[in-house]
């Protein structure tokens, strides 16, 4: 899977350029996940904008690209359409990520850290 | 009573709309592989665009169906060969949707039980999968299982906040 990502200063913007993160695509992104972020810095933020449906294996997905990048590195998300941010809320799994509104948001929040 | 209609998209569309012709039930067979469930899918959620459905309930129709599939692909049909029959029906109750396949049953003869995702743990252990029967649960008013002939049936409800009909 095509993944798209942009970098600014200790963050790393990943964004899918795809309306569905379901079980056909889930291991791709996954392994594109891995691909990107290994040498990723201490923020990434998963911008899921273009994604309107995600089903439980594209969840799993998500969460297992979180385990990925380990303990000293984090994985943010933004933009959760409705349908998307319903699965994080009902399986309670939007407890585990920060979520922006935008992308935008998260790197603003860089700048006021810095 | 659902004053709503299914709605059969075509590609060309080269009738117009009639109101005297209503579709009642859609009735999808495809291959149980992911990519075929997905277009099933997104047909399926095309026939509902004429039941005047909230995003929110279209949505978790679409859900629940995703789950119900996926795990059909994952575990039923896992030698990767079979097909699956998808039906769509208006009812006085609601949406019912009826899923088929002949592939392996569930074990011990019925749905696992329902778990509550944990977000408390340490990341590491975190669960991955799992949540398929959680959302199928949390999303439909009812759901049953049967297994005769070798086929399994899966029959779902959407009441869509309407009130069960006494027995």
């Amino acid at each position: 899977m095509e993944l798209n990502c942009e970098r600014a200063e200790g963050l790393l913007v990943v964004t899918v350029p795809e309306r569905r993160l379901d079980a056909a695509v889930a291991i791709q992104f996954r392994d594109a996940m891995r691909a990107l972020t290994e040498d990723a810095p201490a923020r990434v933020v998963l911008d899921l904008e273009a994604v309107d449906f995600l089903d439980s294996s594209g969840l799993g997905s998500v969460i297992g690209a979180m385990k990925q990048l380990g303990q000293d590195r984090k994985l943010e998300l933004a933009a959760l359409s409705p349908a998307v941010e319903k699965v994080f809320r009902l399986t309670r799994m939007d407890r585990i990520f920060t979520i922006h509104r935008n992308s935008m948001d998260a790197m603003k929040e860089t700048v006021n850290a810095g | 009573m659902l004053a709503d209609r299914l709605k059969i998209q075509r590609d060309d569309d080269a009738l117009p709309p009639d109101p005297g012709i209503v579709v009642r039930e859609i009735r999808l067979v495809f291959h149980a592989s992911p990519i075929h469930v997905r277009r099933a899918l997104q047909c399926a959620t095309g026939a509902l665009a004429g039941l005047e459905l909230s995003d929110d309930d279209r949505s978790s129709v679409e859900l629940v169906l995703a789950e119900v599939m996926n795990n059909i692909v994952e575990h039923a049909h896992a030698d990767g060969a079979g097909e699956i029959e998808l039906i769509l029906r208006e009812s006085v109750d609601g949406l019912l949707c009826t899923v088929r396949d002949d592939g392996r049953g569930m074990p011990g003869g019925a749905p696992p039980a329902q778990r509550q995702p944990d977000p408390e743990v340490a990341a590491p252990l975190l669960q991955e999968g799992g949540f398929g029967w959680f959302l199928i649960g949390e999303l439909a008013s009812k759901v049953s299982y049967r297994r005769v002939h070798g086929r399994n049936t899966l029959a779902l409800l959407f009441a869509f906040g309407r009130p069960p009909r006494p027995c």
